[in-house]
């Protein structure tokens, strides 16, 4: 795993173990056992929470959405070190140069039909970064390539009967 | 999560503990009843055909019987419509019917509700007849201008009558949206003022929120399941006309060849509906749990007016967040990246609803007598399945994250997670609760209940597992035949499905046991008023 799929692992299991536990622990005052205990539920008390949580709630997704200001790909680009072009067409990538110095990379994406995706994972099989591949309009994903070998090429949007066997690659040199 | 017998005992067969429903008229209950009754066993009878189709899907990634690869991607289509739209959609359409009739709003024209239900159930046999016969599998999507690309797999006579058949579908969709407004917006919520604005704003709860200004006539603020019916009535209504006017260009091009769309737009017309049709399920759920879990916790819904603000959020944002289905499409040119910016914090705003309504139910759920039955421990099942996968859906709303998880199993994981396990329970549950009330029957077998229960847990959870884990590896989606690397998490996940498929089998045999049941005698059927 890469870092972000590390982040959206730790991210993930955490606030729904947050989750879970909170709602389990709600069920758990209805039991009769717990009811006996005699501690009513304090409405008003729960009412003014309410307006707590719908602000706790605001914070976070605020807090969320300033974070991503620093990895929208098409915001933070990094200077390219080459550029290569990739032409795709059902059911095939067509990429240029087939080798691509190592360092950071402007790829050039553009389809001849339909939708595509381009779908770049490393020599390890993981997924580094995507991009859609529009029909007949440039868009251009900048991605560091540090490990020389050979990338693979999946298309990450259905684009039809052949889909799952539209792969390419190319290598990385040193 | 165990019964709690004493409770059970004290309720009367089949009633809910505590009911506050208006009187109603005989007339409009039975004909409601007649109407909801048709709604859920088609969409039930549309559920087995679905669920059928995602089994062969599965089984075949796994390599058990190998189908055909246009096949799978038409069965895939089928599917993907078949349960999200025919199944869980159309079974809520007809629910919401039965909520409004219980608060004492029912339909104030049957007509629509007809409309909406012939259409949805000709659109859908059109589906079934243009994937499954004709061949085409562009998926439900159908990404503009892939369905006029099909390798010579199918033909541009069968994209026009698939997108007739999805207009047709639409149209139900609209119908039913008028017939919610039409009775939302009647006599029966008691506004003080007959301007149409004004009345959907009392319908919106409004009255909770400023009650100087807007103000009912009959002594009772809007019910809280009303404002989330409201609100998704409003946006079904305005952005499932996106869509069609898309399906319309596309039947056009299937006759006339030389008339094409632009790509772009296609897609941004395409998730205007895309998205909000996710709502289709989730909002009459949420108006589902503010409805019953109030009545099994026998207190009134714990909520103020904040909730309110919430839900007018979510009817503002639902229209303008479609484009976090494109973060990924970024062209060098044109106006696509700020728009995919823009809709980035307006589908975290979404969140709010849901946060919001999950306090509230928690709130109404703490220190309660709550009564434990069939019905409300789906609900509860339904409640922690839409928890943990909004989770993931607020994880997905994220820019950078979505980098990842884009058309990955993981995207596949989390509708499935949120479709069955979160929405899908909660619409079972609504279906254990309303069934026996209008069946006039009481329900067949808890203990079978629970079976369904615990087998869709247990097969459901290790089913959408073995989609997330590839899928955060970067395993692509809608691949006939997935790269060997995999194939290990393709095999884990048939037990499970099978445990899965054995539960939904238990359970429609408890639904129709129950429809077939012996009446209740007179003295304990339920009474509605």
């Amino acid at each position: 795993m890469n870092g972000t799929q590390i982040v959206i692992t730790v991210l993930y299991s955490a606030v729904t173990l947050i989750g879970i536990v909170g709602l389990i622990a709600v069920l758990r005052t209805t039991s009769r056992s717990s009811r006996a205990k005699g501690r009513e539920a304090n409405i008003e008390k729960l009412h003014k929470g309410e307006n707590w949580w719908a602000l706790m709630s605001l914070a976070i997704v605020v807090v969320l959405f300033v974070a991503t200001f620093f990895g929208i790909p098409w915001m933070n680009r990094a200077q390219a070190d080459s550029t290569a072009t990739v032409r795709a067409l059902q059911f095939a990538f067509i990429i240029q140069p087939a080798q691509i110095p190592a360092g950071t990379v402007d790829f050039k994406v553009k389809s001849d039909d339909v939708s595509h995706g381009f779908g770049l994972y490393a020599p390890d099989g993981k997924l580094v970064k995507q991009i859609q591949i529009i029909p007949d309009v440039e868009s251009t994903m900048t991605v560091k390539l540090d490990t020389p070998g050979t990338y693979k090429i999946l298309c990450l949007e259905f684009c039809g009967v052949g889909h799952h066997n539209m792969v390419g690659q190319f290598e990385v040199t040193k | 999560m165990s019964t709690d017998a004493a409770s059970v005992r004290t309720a009367a067969p089949g009633t809910l503990p505590y009911d506050d429903s208006p009187t109603l008229d005989a007339t409009n209950i039975a004909r409601t009843e007649s109407l909801v009754k048709r709604y859920m066993w088609t969409s039930t009878l549309f559920l087995v055909i679905a669920g059928a189709l995602g089994l062969v899907l599965r089984q075949s990634q796994a390599d058990i019987v190998r189908v055909d690869d246009n096949l799978w991607y038409a069965l895939m289509t089928a599917h993907g419509l078949g349960a999200f739209v025919a199944w869980a959609g159309f079974f809520l359409m007809g629910a919401m019917y039965w909520i409004l009739m219980r608060l004492g709003i029912p339909l104030r024209t049957y007509i629509l509700a007809e409309i909406a239900y012939w259409t949805m159930v000709l659109g859908t046999l059109g589906i079934v007849w243009t994937t499954l016969i004709s061949g085409f599998g562009a998926s439900w999507v159908a990404l503009y201008p892939l369905p006029f690309h099909s390798a010579g797999e199918w033909s541009d006579t069968a994209t026009g009558l698939f997108s007739f058949a999805v207009l047709l579908a639409g149209v139900s969709i609209i119908t039913w949206s008028l017939a919610l407004l039409v009775a939302v917006t009647g006599p029966a919520i008691g506004s003080a003022s007959n301007n149409i604005f004004y009345r959907l704003l009392i319908a919106l709860g409004f009255s909770k929120l400023w009650p100087s200004k807007f103000k009912h006539t009959n002594g009772r603020m809007t019910p809280y399941p009303v404002i989330p019916i409201t609100v998704v009535a409003v946006n079904m209504l305005t952005m499932t006309l996106p869509f069609a006017v898309l399906l319309v260009f596309m039947i056009i091009e299937s006759i006339d060849g030389s008339f094409t769309t632009d790509p772009q737009l296609a897609k941004n017309l395409l998730w205007a509906f895309g998205h909000p049709v996710v709502y289709l399920l989730l909002f009459p759920c949420v108006a589902a749990l503010y409805y019953f879990i109030p009545r099994f916790a026998r207190r009134e819904l714990v909520s103020g007016r904040i909730v309110v603000v919430v839900w007018a959020i979510a009817l503002v944002s639902n229209s303008f967040l479609w484009a976090h289905h494109m973060y990924l499409d970024y062209p060098d040119s044109g106006p696509q990246q700020i728009l995919n910016f823009v809709h980035e914090p307006v589908t975290f705003a979404i969140v709010l609803a849901s946060a919001v309504s999950i306090y509230a139910l928690s709130a109404t759920i703490l220190r309660s007598d709550f009564h434990w039955t069939a019905a409300s421990k789906f609900l509860i099942a339904g409640m922690a399945g839409w928890l943990t996968a909004g989770f993931q859906g607020v994880i997905n709303a994220d820019i950078q994250f979505d980098e990842m998880l884009h058309n990955t199993l993981w995207i596949v994981g989390h509708f499935h997670h949120m479709a069955l396990l979160g929405l899908g329970m909660i619409l079972m549950g609504v279906f254990y609760a309303v069934l026996p009330m209008i069946s006039h029957r009481p329900l067949y077998s808890e203990k079978l209940a629970d079976i369904h229960l615990w087998g869709m847990l247990i097969g459901g959870y290790g089913w959408v597992i073995a989609w997330l884990i590839p899928g955060l590896e970067g395993a692509p989606r809608r691949f006939a035949i997935l790269p060997e690397e995999w194939d290990f998490w393709t095999q884990v996940s048939i037990p499970f499905i099978i445990v899965m498929t054995v539960a939904i089998l238990v359970g429609l045999y408890n639904y129709v046991r129950t429809a077939t049941n012996s009446p209740w005698a007179p003295d304990a059927e339920p009474q509605i008023s």
